[in-house]
């Protein structure tokens, strides 16, 4: 991370952004008061106000996968594919509450 | 004269004809279900349907203002979220839905036609997902669109489906796409009504249009 570090001026500090491309608009660095240039404000005039403790990506966490031989997904997309996997056998195993009357002579209800 | 020679020959008539032969009558929208569908494997395709009817008033509103606007409003954001959050359900529910439908062999009783219909607008949503995804008009869909150029190109259709131009891939995510997925589905839901909800295996006349019949 490079959250404690102070870049010499705002156009160094914008260019080590940009290297992480998977980012939102609320990432970027912002003076203290107001909007960053992205977001229609405009960029400090002052590299010193510009406000480095808030949240810039790091460009080098690229995340965390699980590789299996040519297979490889990331710790979060398999834990949404075991959740999915939980929510199908609770939806086969568990009993739906039954209700609306009983059932009529063609097993309707 | 028969009743049926006494039907006007109109193209109104005809297509009124047709339209109301679709489903068997009371089928359209009933309120009654085969008992064996009192169970929660079976909600998944519904909730399918509802989170597309939320993917398409969102992706509306995101229309409205135009394709960066929700960069710089609140609305556009909660709007945005509103349609990631509503696709991301329509997904899981409707890959929990395939799941139930591939081990229940939904295609029994004269139903190949409805689970080719279903698995079509499956492979359609992925697309039409694919092509959302390239129009963010942010950082990840660069990132996205250089990525997958590459596998593209190589398969021989980057000249036809160029995702590096972001407002071919906006027009096939708003309309194209959507086209073809809303027909597949209101295509497989008219299916469904046709033919009724497919029973599970071995269950024989539990209130099945068919009869829970086992092919």
């Amino acid at each position: 991370m490079f959250n404690g570090d102070r870049p010499a001026s705002v156009a160094a500090l914008r260019r080590s952004a940009l290297i992480g491309l998977n980012r939102r608009v609320g990432d970027f660095p912002r003076c203290r008061a107001g909007r960053s240039a992205l977001e229609g404000g405009r960029a400090c005039a002052d590299p010193a106000a510009v406000d480095t403790s808030l949240p810039v990506a790091d460009p080098v966490d690229v995340g965390h996968y699980v590789s299996w031989g040519a297979v490889q997904i990331s710790v979060t997309n398999l834990a949404i594919v075991a959740v999915m996997l939980v929510v199908f056998v609770v939806a086969v195993v568990m009993p739906l509450r039954r209700g609306r009357g009983p059932e009529d002579g063609d097993g309707q209800r | 004269m028969s009743s049926t020679d006494m039907q006007p020959r109109s193209w109104t008539a005809w297509l009124r004809g047709r339209i109301s032969g679709l489903v068997p009558p009371g089928q359209a929208l009933p309120d009654r279900q085969p008992a064996y569908v009192t169970s929660w494997i079976y909600v998944f395709g519904v909730i399918t349907l509802a989170a597309l009817l939320i993917v398409l008033a969102t992706g509306g509103v995101l229309a409205l203002g135009g394709p960066t606007w929700w960069h710089v409003s609140s609305v556009g954001h909660f709007a945005n979220s509103l349609h990631l959050w509503s696709a991301e359900i329509f997904f899981a529910a409707m890959v929990v839905h395939l799941w139930g439908k591939f081990f229940m062999a939904a295609w029994r009783g004269k139903r190949a036609l409805t689970w080719i219909t279903g698995v079509t607008a499956f492979v359609g949503s992925i697309g039409t997902a694919f092509t959302g995804y390239l129009s963010q008009t942010n950082f990840d869909s660069q990132w996205i669109g250089a990525q997958a150029k590459d596998g593209l190109n190589a398969v021989g259709v980057g000249a036809y489906l160029n995702v590096l131009n972001p407002g071919q891939m906006l027009m096939w995510h708003i309309v194209l796409m959507p086209a073809v997925v809303g027909i597949l589905v209101v295509w497989h839901v008219v299916l469904v009504r046709r033919h009724g909800v497919v029973p599970p295996i071995d269950a024989v006349g539990l209130g099945s249009p068919d009869g829970g019949v086992k092919q």
